[in-house]
């Protein structure tokens, strides 16, 4: 079964997902494996200030003086957890909304769909600065903010698959037979849609990570102590380029999750026939 | 108990325009008028685009009608609103051209063929399993089949299980459209066979619709001919079949073009 996963995904998709899963292991597994647990969650440590990368300190220390590496796993925990969050409230914003205006059709459709028009014109992050600048920073606001830019998106892909399934014989038939619409559009539209919005979330993770990080350096996301990589990468700044390594460690670190869930995504998207069999 | 089981009064059905400033669309169904006796078997014919289809589904109630009447059963068909239509539905019975797209690949020949059943209301599961047991058996299938799904099948053996289905509740009317066109010609006899065998078991009454007036010379008591949306030629089987007045009609028969040849 790792073979033929390994067969589809191609080598960079492997490479990625092989990344990804690494990141999702240090992230749960961050009381274990950071070396300086205390430090990660925020515990200051002056005496070590702005230390360069060591073997104590692979990735140096920051200016309060915590441990980098331990601070980027647990900041792991955060950006993952944000980033899952806001594509699983997109979809559940966006998946309804498409499959009513797609099913259903006529006013409904227009109805729907010129809502989701409204927030596709916003520039996305302008109108998530927005949002969470007046809901105040935090971790909930800055996802709710990020979401809310997002779900159109899932709303276009599932009123366009719908409408195609729409016309399936089989669909027909159910509604022929006097099938409610509840039924026709739980057991015969849902679960064929499932694929291409699973695709979509895979590659919408690397930027809603970007996104959140984003929220975060702009001081609207996560706020200090807990670890979170924009944030970091925004405190790292003010030491940048001397300290390099400050802003550089979840700086790089976003970058390589953000590029391997879009190389993911993309291979996904490439053969998403082979997901369906891989994921039964 | 005089009343036909379906009787069509000038049925017109227009699609939209296809641009606001384009003219509409001709009719694809212009004022056709039809009868179904009940206990009989009705072949409507027609080459493709003459507005069968639409007609179709015009009766199944999935393309809004222009203007007409249909009853069916009783029932002023067009004019039942959608909760009664659902309930009312399962006096139709549909089989559709090619069983692979009408039959959901995801389900297995079980859930297929409770579908209408659960759609009426809540069955128990014991139930549900024997009724569809027994009406694949009088489709020609063993209930070994109820485990498997759709593409493991024959398309002969998906289509049989598209017919078990259109009958489980055991409608009034059933609707054959072109059930035999995406099978092979031994296969088409034997589906063709079924449905007569079945029509004498329960009693069926049958709009069979076809281009290929071949096939329905040997099921159907009356013929009604379309084309371009209107009928061109109606009146019993034999009548038309032995002595059809038009040239279109012979050449759906099949030996139109060879005259044709001929006289040249």
């Amino acid at each position: 079964m790792m073979r033929s996963l390994f067969k589809r995904l191609g080598w960079a998709g492997s490479i990625s997902l092989g990344i990804i899963v690494f990141c999702f292991l240090l992230a749960i597994l961050a009381p274990v494996v950071a070396p300086f647990p205390a430090q990660g969650m925020g515990t200051p440590n002056i005496t070590d200030k702005l230390m360069p990368p060591s073997a104590e300190h692979w990735l140096g220390t920051d200016h309060l003086g915590r441990d980098m590496v331990s601070r980027v796993i647990y900041g792991a925990r955060v950006s993952l957890t944000t980033g899952m969050l806001i594509v699983a409230l997109s979809l559940a914003i966006g998946l309804p909304v498409g499959l009513l205006a797609g099913y259903f059709g006529g006013w409904i459709d227009d109805a729907l769909m010129r809502v989701t028009d409204v927030f596709l014109a916003f520039p996305a992050l302008l109108l998530a600065v927005l949002m969470a600048a007046a809901m105040g920073a935090g971790m909930v606001n800055s996802t709710v903010a990020v979401a809310v830019t997002w779900w159109p998106w899932y709303a276009r892909l599932a009123r366009a698959e719908v409408l195609v399934l729409r016309g399936q014989p089989y669909v027909e038939a159910a509604r022929v037979m006097g099938v409610s619409h509840g039924t026709i559009i739980l057991r015969h539209i849902l679960p064929s849609t499932s694929r291409p919005l699973a695709v979509q979330a895979a590659l919408d993770f690397g930027p809603a990570l970007l996104t959140a990080s984003a929220l975060s350096f702009l001081g609207l996301g996560i706020l200090p102590p807990t670890a979170d990589w924009g944030q970091m990468v925004n405190a790292g700044r003010s030491f940048f380029p001397l300290r390099w390594w400050y802003a550089a460690a979840p700086g790089v670190t976003i970058f390589v999750l953000a590029l391997a869930f879009s190389v993911l995504g993309d291979a996904l998207r490439g053969d998403d026939g082979g997901l369906g069999d891989a994921a039964r | 108990m005089d009343e036909p089981l379906l009787q069509i009064r000038d049925l017109v059905v227009r699609y939209r325009r296809t641009g606001f400033f384009s003219a509409p669309p001709p009719p694809a169904v212009n004022a056709i008028s039809l009868e179904l006796a009940s206990g009989s078997t009705l072949g409507l014919v027609g080459e493709s685009g003459s507005g069968k289809s639409s007609l179709l589904r015009a009766i199944l109630r999935l393309v809004p009608v222009e203007s007409g009447t249909i009853r069916l059963d009783g029932d002023d068909w067009l004019a039942l609103p959608e909760q009664v239509l659902r309930e009312r539905r399962r006096a139709i019975g549909v089989v559709a051209q090619n069983p692979f797209l009408s039959l959901s690949p995801r389900l297995t020949i079980a859930e297929i063929l409770a579908e209408p059943m659960t759609a009426q209301g809540r069955v128990p599961a014991q139930e549900l399993r024997e009724r569809a047991a027994d009406m694949l058996e009088r489709c020609g299938l063993p209930g070994t089949f109820l485990t498997r799904r759709a593409r493991e099948l024959s398309g002969g053996q998906a289509q049989r299980v598209a017919i078990a289905r259109a009958l489980v509740l055991q409608p009034k009317l059933l609707i054959l459209d072109e059930p035999t066109s995406a099978l092979d010609i031994s296969v088409q006899a034997q589906i063709l066979n079924l449905l007569a065998d079945l029509k004498q078991e329960l009693g069926l009454s049958m709009l069979f619709v076809t281009h290929n007036l071949k096939v329905v010379r040997h099921v159907s008591d009356t013929l009604v001919v379309m084309r371009s949306g209107r009928v061109v030629e109606a009146g019993s089987t034999e009548q038309i079949s032995f002595a059809p007045a038009e040239e279109y009609t012979r050449q759906l028969m099949g030996y139109g073009g060879n005259l044709r040849d001929r006289s040249r």
